[in-house]
């Protein structure tokens, strides 16, 4: 993806260099790199679960683990039976990729930058199942395993697919020179908005407001964003597409920046109340997604600054979806889509590596940035409204009354968590 | 002094605990397993599921005489939905209490 961030930036700032489009040989070390970034992308999908899992009650957290385990069996066959195509084929229009690359025709071992391209599919492919993962947050302890499923393969092929387009694909967004080093609008703007969108539709779970709804496992929850924070650096650094000094800034920058945001919200919990455990494992995510748009283009020390106004911005962006008595039942919104927001736009202020933004002169890029937060937030939103829409009316998304109060772990799946 | 001791369903644990704090009634609960009528068949959606246990929660309460109709009437409105296994309350009576921290 630096690749066309990198075409679009020549064309933005108009400097003649050639870019060469495709390196004609596979480098080992990118190679090696790369097979194992991907392997710690995968790592971060049950990730999610048990950050999901903890932060739901007892009864419905085998529920919440397999909405993300059944998404990463799911869109790793939609993947590659279409979804690669859709955002990577060759470009319709700015807005989608074609069929050409149908059932991975055509993608082989041949170099796609400096590693096979077969490995190229695959490591994004890991950001698309990550991404509708993430949606599940949103939506948890109340929604129809099989509506979910169905809503998983539009979502995957009808938002997913054509934002990664427009960014990475050769889209439009990419065209006009929006930074996004490793997918803060394609995968946390585009998964907060929708899973804000999708609980919209869905509704408040039964007795939301009255029944207390604490989380019933902290330390699974812990242990699902240390595995986030873990499996990020595959997601970032990998992101350079190459084992060089860029993977290398953007490792640093995402722990950097991660460890402050997690400072900044322990010591805003503290204020609030207590240093919170889970509000400094919430905070760590908060950091991951704000750092990831900028994660190659900024120096160190502008990371820590993005991660403290992250914090900043998620806590009181949860905050705020509290009072307004919204059920986005695990907060994807005010950490991913927020946290996507404000880094996107970070971005654009502090980019000083291989891009220029605000602080470096260039004060055009927060434009471009805006361009690209806004576009995303009303696709993803409108899109995902309508097909929560159209699966409420034909297959219904909440389970029963009867149901919820069982919980889901037994009503949908038959089983129990712990015995 | 009467002692009231209320078999719930476990997923309506926190909503009958919040309705007897909201009463300002102090309870002692905790987690039981168990077989009640239902001799461990959960029933939802017209599909069975057999487990050596129901999961269930216990709450303990001791109030006087005048107050057991009442604290009755909290648990059952709150616990209520009407399938098998809402689960079921006894009161009896309590020879002596004693408070630990004066010993009386």
């Amino acid at each position: 993806m630096m690749k066309k961030l990198l075409s679009g930036l020549v064309a933005l700032t108009g400097v003649a260099a050639v870019y060469a489009e495709e390196a004609a040989e596979i480098n080992s070390g990118d190679t090696a790199w790369l097979l194992v970034a991907t392997a710690l992308v995968m790592l971060m999908i049950p990730g999610v679960g048990f950050f999901y899992g903890g932060m739901v009650r007892a009864k419905n957290v085998l529920s919440t683990i397999m909405l993300v385990f059944a998404t990463l069996a799911l869109v790793s066959v939609q993947w590659v039976l279409f979804g690669y195509s859709l955002a990577f084929g060759s470009d319709i229009s700015g807005f989608i990729g074609g069929l050409d690359y149908l059932g991975l025709k055509g993608v082989g071992m041949e170099p796609s930058g400096t590693i096979p391209h077969l490995l190229f599919m695959m490591f994004q492919g890991m950001f698309a199942i990550i991404t509708v993962a993430l949606v599940a947050g949103g939506i948890v302890e109340r929604m129809k395993f099989s509506t979910w499923l169905i809503f998983a393969l539009l979502w995957a092929t009808l938002v997913y697919s054509p934002i990664a387009h427009w960014v990475w694909g050769g889209g439009w967004l990419g065209e006009l020179g929006a930074l996004d080093f490793a997918g803060g609008t394609v995968v946390h703007i585009n998964s907060g908005i929708s899973a804000l969108a999708l609980a919209l539709v869905l509704g408040a779970r039964k007795g939301f407001g009255s029944v207390s709804m604490e989380p019933h496992n902290i330390p699974m929850t812990v242990l699902g964003a240390v595995l986030l924070w873990f499996g990020w650096f595959g997601f970032n650094a990998g992101s350079a597409l190459a084992a060089d000094g860029i993977a290398a800034l953007a490792f640093v920058n995402t722990n950097t920046a991660t460890a402050a945001a997690a400072l900044t919200w322990m010591l805003l919990s503290w204020r609030h109340r207590a240093p919170s455990v889970l509000g400094i494992a919430t905070g760590a995510v908060a950091g991951l997604v704000a750092i990831t748009p900028a994660a190659g283009f900024v120096t160190p020390l502008a990371s820590i600054a993005i991660g403290i106004g992250a914090g900043i911005v998620c806590y009181y962006a949860l905050l705020f979806r509290m009072k307004r008595n919204i059920d986005e039942s695990l907060d994807v919104w005010a950490v991913h889509g927020m946290g996507g927001t404000w880094g996107a736009i970070a971005t654009g202020i502090f980019a000083s590596v291989g891009a220029t933004g605000l602080l470096a002169g260039n004060p055009s890029q927060v434009v471009t940035q805006l361009v690209g937060v806004v576009a995303t937030w009303i696709y993803a939103f409108a899109v995902t409204y309508v097909i929560a829409k159209v699966l409420d009316a034909t297959l219904g998304l909440r389970v029963s009354e009867e149901e919820e109060d069982v919980g889901l772990d037994i009503a949908q799946h038959g089983e129990r968590a712990y015995a | 002094m009467m002692r009231i001791e209320a078999i719930v369903r476990r997923e309506k644990k926190w909503e009958v605990a919040g309705e007897l704090m909201r009463a300002g009634i102090p309870y002692t609960l905790f987690d039981v397993e168990g077989i009640g009528g239902q001799l461990g068949v959960t029933q939802v959606e017209g599909r069975s599921f057999q487990y050596p246990f129901h999961e269930k929660s216990a709450f303990i309460i001791v109030v006087p005489e005048e107050d057991v109709d009442r604290v009755c009437r909290v648990i059952v409105n709150s616990a209520y939905t009407g399938r098998p296994g809402d689960g079921k309350i006894f009161v009896s009576e309590v020879k002596r209490s004693i408070k630990i921290r004066t010993a009386r």
